[in-house]
């Protein structure tokens, strides 16, 4: 049953990063570029939520992306989907102010 | 009982000497390098159960390989989320537990050994040993910047070069625990004098009345034994190849070490400085060192954070990406044109070397900074990369149309420059963020940097291999078109239609089809490379843009007093 429904997510995910790599020199240059992108954006969210006093939840949608990744390397490269669907949320959704901080 | 480890009961008393703190951090990064001796485990664990060869249910070295990825992962995020811990708590509590999850990580790594668990070695050395990793990393380098302040890259280098040299003493330890604890299997005899069954693809021996699974040694095989032994056949099962003790006597010494360093920490009392030492002036002051300090999390929110960010990604992206292939090209090229010069010993010495290089390359550059700048020493690290990793294509090129030592030379020379610089490129950053974003939160900061070598470990290698595969495949497609469709099937057994199926079973390698091609065709093995060192080449171009469009942090993001 377990292992029917890893299948089933595995087909929905789609073909894995490296097996999406296999064309060109440039493809794989835009890859390296886009997962700095990733990262640096997550890092960026993380930042963000915890400069406004976001607590333990601001944890939360940082650590979604990092499994959106794992699973891309491991599963299939459409989970990153929840990388935008993420940031749209989170700029709706985020509390307005952030604090001083102060010495 | 907590309160000793606590940051209030480290602050140094007057006249404390602040080099003692030196071989403090040093013995911690001393035992966490050694992650980078973790391949010396690849052949032992592969035989956990054959011991002298790999038995049908050993762990293959494709399954194990990625333990090295794991913990490299789960430093990037400990060091991450550890940092801001760090700079709460101080770093004897940090170091300690770095120490536990270090030496805890080898003994739940071993019981995964002895056990038969493969993912409870995953979770001991990849995660458990990995958090220890990243929080060991971070634990000196704000302490030592504190305490250096008049030589932050000199400091930070002295500890992260232990990290460097860390797989070179382990290389003395992994393999002597690995012999003395190895106990070899059962030999049966020859295979000529035991009669063997086969079932289900695997050898066994009827033993009092029960079979029992063996495994058979070949000449070839004899060389990769940990222990001498005759040719023949071995009963699973018997023996013990060391491995699992290897490890948990290891964990021992690593957390006796690390706990003694992590008890050696003193950090500085709030405004101490060196003696005759004066921050200089704001005029005088090079404009790229802030007095200002900026907190962990206004870091993360600053363009400076995501610039070196990419700066140290790209740096050790580029020298994972000439690490990955040194080896082999040092081999595959100058190996097949400078036999007599290039043999098995020459490679030994050369992956000898690379490590020492990159240690060096890590204190001495470093220091180097302190003078030269920050900005300065990383221009120096992608403008003279850029050149060295577009000229190692062409000296691969020469070397297979016209052998010359001259070449060999060049390369050793260039490779090693690259190693110093990729060293340098992780002791160097602690300073330069210090530089950028003041003392106060250095720690935290660097931990949450560290994410971008976790990233460049794991697409680092993806892009390497996915490159190599490419570059094969194009290679292979060009000897075709050259080679007569009737001799490859007499070579091969098989038409060229399928070729895919033929290159996919090993069958047809470039090799192979060299030695059917017309003649007068060039090896295009040397070329194999070429876009790997141009894509390494390309990444340090955007690395030396983001350095060199480096700008102090606005004054918006500053902590106000």
């Amino acid at each position: 049953m377990f292992n029917e429904i890893i299948e089933k997510i595995d087909q929905l995910l789609g073909p894995t990063i490296i097996e999406s790599l296999t064309n060109n020199y440039t493809e794989v240059f835009i890859f390296i570029i886009l997962c700095s992108v990733y990262v640096c954006s997550t890092l960026w969210l993380y930042g963000d939520a915890a400069t406004r006093d976001m607590g333990t939840k601001g944890v939360v949608l940082p650590l979604v992306f990092v499994i959106a990744a794992a699973l891309a390397l491991m599963m299939g490269v459409y989970a990153v989907i929840v990388w935008p669907i993420g940031y749209i949320g989170w700029f709706i959704l985020r509390p307005k102010s952030s604090h001083v901080i102060t010495e | 009982m907590l309160d000793i480890l606590s940051k209030k009961h480290i602050i140094a008393k007057e006249g404390f000497n602040r080099w003692l703190i030196a071989p403090a951090a040093l013995g911690i990064h001393l035992c966490i390098g050694s992650v980078y001796a973790w391949s010396l485990f690849n052949p032992a664990l592969i035989k956990r159960l054959g011991v002298v060869t790999s038995a049908a249910d050993d762990w293959t070295l494709k399954s194990v390989v990625w333990i090295f990825t794991v913990a490299i992962v789960f430093l990037g995020l400990s060091a991450a989320v550890g940092g801001k811990w760090l700079e709460k708590v101080g770093p004897r509590m940090v170091g300690t537990v770095s120490a536990i999850c270090w030496g805890g990580g080898f003994v739940v790594g071993g019981i995964g050994i002895l056990s038969g668990q493969l993912w409870l070695l995953y979770l001991g050395y990849g995660v458990i040993g990995g958090c220890g990793l990243g929080l060991g990393y971070v634990s000196p380098v704000g302490t030592l910047i504190r305490w250096f302040p008049d030589r932050r890259g000199m400091a930070t280098g002295i500890a992260i070069m232990g990290f460097g040299g860390g797989a070179m003493i382990a290389k003395f330890m992994i393999e002597p625990f690995i012999k003395l604890f190895y106990e070899a299997p059962k030999y049966l005899g020859a295979v000529t004098d035991v009669e063997l069954i086969t079932e289900g693809g695997r050898r066994l021996v009827e033993e009092a009345g029960q079979l029992r699974e063996i495994v058979i040694v070949g000449a070839n095989d004899l060389a990769g034994m940990y222990a001498p032994g005759p040719e023949g056949v071995y009963l699973v099962g018997t023996g013990n190849v060391g491995v699992a003790q290897a490890f948990f006597t290891l964990g021992a010494i690593y957390f006796v070490i690390m706990m003694c360093a992590a008890f050696g920490y003193r950090v500085p009392r709030e405004g101490w400085k060196p003696e005759g030492w004066e921050l200089p002036a704001e005029d005088k002051q090079k404009s790229m060192i802030t007095q200002h300090h900026v907190h962990i999390d206004e870091a993360l929110k600053t363009p400076q954070f995501y610039q070196l960010w990419i700066v140290l990604c790209f740096n050790v992206t580029a020298g994972i990406g000439v690490l990955g292939v040194a080896k082999t090209m040092m081999s595959e090229i100058f190996g097949t044109t400078l036999p007599n010069i290039a043999d098995a010993a020459f490679a030994s010495t050369y992956v000898l070397m690379i490590s020492l290089f990159n240690m060096i390359g890590r204190i001495a550059w470093a220091s180097a900074s302190d003078y030269l700048g920050r900005k300065t020493t990383y221009w120096i690290f992608f403008s003279l990369g850029i050149i060295l990793y577009c000229s190692i294509p062409y000296t691969a090129h020469q070397v297979s149309i016209n052998p010359s030592v001259v070449w060999l030379v060049y390369f050793y020379a260039a490779t090693m420059l690259i190693f110093t610089m990729y060293g340098g490129g992780f002791a160097t950053i602690p300073a330069y963020l210090a530089d950028i974003f003041g003392t106060k939160f250095v720690g935290g900061i660097h931990g949450r940097l560290l994410t971008a070598w976790a990233s460049a470990g794991v697409f680092g290698p993806l892009a390497i291999t996915s490159l190599r595969e490419i570059s094969v495949k194009n290679a292979i497609n060009d000897l075709i078109e050259k080679i007569d469709p009737a001799v490859f099937q007499v070579k091969f057994g098989a038409g060229i239609d399928q070729l895919e199926q033929l290159v996919a079973a090993k069958t047809v390698t470039i090799n192979k089809l060299m030695e059917i091609t017309p003649s007068g065709t060039v090896d295009p093995t040397s070329g194999l490379y070429n876009t790997t060192m141009y894509l390494m080449a390309t990444v340090l171009f955007v690395a030396l843009i983001m350095n060199a469009t480096m700008r102090p942090v606005d004054a918006k993001h500053h902590m106000k007093e």
